[in-house]
């Protein structure tokens, strides 16, 4: 099947009665899954694919990745009114989306959030449409070696260009890596820093240890200063400032539409990558979004460029994640990981045979993720009004309530008891990591990576042994990761050797 | 890079965020120091990953305790310290009472199981902690637990923790 057969086919079938019901029955579960804190974009997967044994493969395919796409959206959406990450991938517009809701831009900050993500996926989507047979070539130049340095280049971007201080932040970082070794090694099988508790063996769940360290430690802190989650400073907006301030932020994304492509093309790269996933997308979008401005020092005190770069990228990871699931069968992420096994569920064979014969079901994934992102965008811009006018609420309705739905989100996710303790000592942690300007980014995304940093190591050392770091690609990454912390280290000591005669 | 970003937290917050941060990062370094000793026993392919983080961790560590330690007065920071241990820092007192509260709610959900425990949590901290009237506690923990047991029990079909106590009297063994 030719390429251009393929799109109309694949339009025409994701616009069919058959389909689009699935597609948006998909979407709307997905944006709400998505603004539960906790359950994320594999759970919305997950739960789906129970279904997919009675359904044919467009419509299967359109409901599961309807559910999928929409879920950063709808996570959106509870990190910039509950400072709280609904899925893993928000967690970076965590940094300028709660300090324009505390400005009283709340609803601007979602209208430009979803927006953002709308036409992130869009660029995802095309250019997997556009790219599909030279991916195949680039990514076969990323094994082991070069996805062990491009881990630590996406740490030290966000060490360095993080809010907080840079030895705090690399403190945080190397912490989060340490927490990702807890549990079995998955070469020698040994029990690692698990103090013989069973619950351990397995590591430490990412979904717990994000709920504790946002959600729990915004509770905290909420608890402990009183007031609302918005501050006293600003007045509740009507819903018709809600509805303006909406198609301002919308209008926002689309006047920073050479930033969204920017950071777009980093998440779809980064997605490429299997491994990476759409946490670390975010975060270097969001560290590219700050290098670049005009207005950098407004960053992390609610900077819209902030909100539209990390959004943008957290969507267009999907693109390129899709690519390398398609055409090699190597799943970029978790999530992806269930979408290859709901397509053999459904019958569908992924590599060659795809790309070159059912270039159809490929269409029907890419316009699945287009209109169920706008699906997701229209009825996420419904959803901002009633959740603007919560964030009001009093600290002391707010925290008992959020914080055991906050517990609940925790045990869902792995059925455990013990995932609740888990969040609480996360949140203890997040709290003080917080009032002491640790970088909580960098803990989280050490964390993230842990995993995937080790694993390459041992691949890399057992590939290419000790000198890997010599080989063209990570030569190439390393000496920009060295250039880039070497630039900052020296401003940093310039900085203040120009305070100190001041001081004095 | 601005020089606030590179202001301990005792330029930054005073002598309390310094004996705060201190505390910190005293307590890190310690549970990383025990780490690495742990991790010495491990075999070298598990062991090369995390004493490779550690080594600059710790050195990191180090150097923000000195730097942080350096920055206060002695006096002024066992001063504040011993504020915090006599129960005179107010912030300190809520959030111990806090931490507290949420290691109720985890006792609560282990013995009374999920709906139960969060049920009770949210009832006392409205009405006794909050001082939210008997109506608006009553309302929002009925509807609360109603939303949240609807959703997880009959939409994602997700069968939340029944407690010690249910399992008791289902005859299950302990």
């Amino acid at each position: 099947m030719g390429i251009v057969d393929g799109l109309l086919s694949g339009f025409l079938q994701s616009i069919s009665i058959e389909v689009f019901p699935y597609l948006l029955a998909g979407s709307l579960l997905g944006l709400m899954i998505g603004v539960i804190p906790g359950l994320g974009g594999h759970f919305a997967m997950a739960m789906v694919i129970p279904f997919l044994y009675s359904l044919d493969p467009a419509p299967g395919i359109a409901f599961l990745l309807g559910a999928h796409a929409t879920v950063a959206q709808g996570g959106g959406l509870t990190a910039i009114f509950f400072s709280t990450p609904g899925t893993g991938q928000n967690a970076a517009t965590l940094l300028d989306g709660p300090p324009m809701r505390n400005k009283g831009l709340g609803a601007m900050a979602a209208g430009a959030a979803l927006t953002a993500c709308f036409l992130g996926a869009t660029f995802g989507a095309f250019t997997l449409a556009l790219l599909l047979p030279v991916l195949q070539q680039i990514v076969l130049f990323f094994g082991p070696p070069e996805i062990f340095v491009l881990a630590f280049l996406a740490l030290t971007f966000v060490a360095v260009l993080g809010k907080e201080d840079l030895s705090r932040s690399l403190i945080a970082a190397l912490a989060g890596l340490l927490l990702a070794m807890i549990g079995l090694d998955n070469v020698t099988n040994q029990e690692r820093f698990t103090f013989g508790l069973l619950e351990l063996r397995d590591g430490l769940e990412l979904v717990p240890v994000i709920l504790g360290l946002f959600a729990v430690a915004e509770m905290f802190e909420l608890w402990v200063g009183g007031g609302t989650l918005t501050g006293e400073g600003h007045r509740r907006l009507s819903a018709r400032e809600t509805q303006k301030q909406i198609f301002q932020g919308v209008i926002s994304a689309f006047k920073h539409w050479w930033l969204v492509l920017r950071c777009s093309a980093i998440g779809v790269t980064m997605g490429l990558i299997p491994g990476l996933g759409s946490a670390a997308a975010a975060f270097i979008a969001y560290g590219h979004a700050k290098q670049s401005s005009k207005t950098k020092d407004t960053f992390g005190k609610g900077n819209i460029e902030g909100v539209i770069g990390s959004e943008a990228a957290n969507d267009a990871v999907e693109g390129g994640a899709l690519a390398s699931t398609i055409a090699f069968g190597v799943p970029g992420s978790s999530s992806m990981a269930i979408l290859l096994s709901a397509l053999f569920v459904l019958g569908q064979e992924t590599g060659l045979n795809m790309v070159t014969t059912r270039v159809d079901v490929v269409f029907i994934m890419i316009f699945t993720i287009i209109i169920g992102n706008f699906i997701g965008m229209v009825g996420g811009m419904f959803l901002v009004n009633p959740l603007s006018r919560v964030t009001g609420l009093r600290g002391g309705i707010m925290v008992p309530v959020l914080i055991a739905i906050v517990f609940t989100g925790a045990f869902a996710v792995g059925r455990s008891w013990f995932d609740i303790g888990v969040a609480l000592v996360f949140g203890v942690i997040g709290y003080l990591m917080k009032e002491l300007d640790y970088s909580r980014a960098a803990l989280l995304i050490g964390f993230v990576l842990g995993f995937p940093v080790e694993r390459n190591l041992y691949l890399a050392l057992q590939l290419s042994g000790p000198y890997f770091i010599f080989d063209p690609i990570p030569l190439t990454l390393t000496l920009i990761m060295i250039l880039f912390l070497g630039y900052n280290v020296w401003t940093i000591l310039r900085d203040r050797r120009r305070a100190e005669p001041l001081t004095r | 890079m601005t020089d606030e970003k590179q202001k301990t937290g005792a330029e930054r917050g005073g002598p309390r965020k310094a004996a705060l941060e201190l505390c910190f990062v005293s307590f890190i370094g310690i549970v990383v120091s025990a780490g690495f000793v742990v991790a010495l026993n491990y075999d070298i392919v598990s062991a090369r990953a995390p004493l490779f983080i550690m080594v600059p961790l710790l050195f990191l560590i180090a150097a923000q305790l000195l730097q942080t330690r350096a920055a206060t007065e002695q006096d002024v920071l066992l001063a504040e310290l011993s504020r915090a241990v006599r129960g005179q820092n107010r912030k300190v007192n809520v959030a111990i009472g806090f931490i507290a509260w949420m290691a109720l709610l985890l006792a609560l959900i282990f013995v009374m199981g999920h709906y139960a425990g969060m049920a009770a949590f949210m009832f006392v901290l409205l009405r006794l902690v909050s001082k939210e009237s008997t109506r608006l506690s009553v309302c929002v923990t009925v509807g609360v637990t109603i939303v949240v047991y609807l959703l997880f029990e009959h939409v994602f079909n997700i069968e939340l923790y029944r407690g010690l106590l249910f399992r008791l009297f289902a005859g299950f063994d302990f």
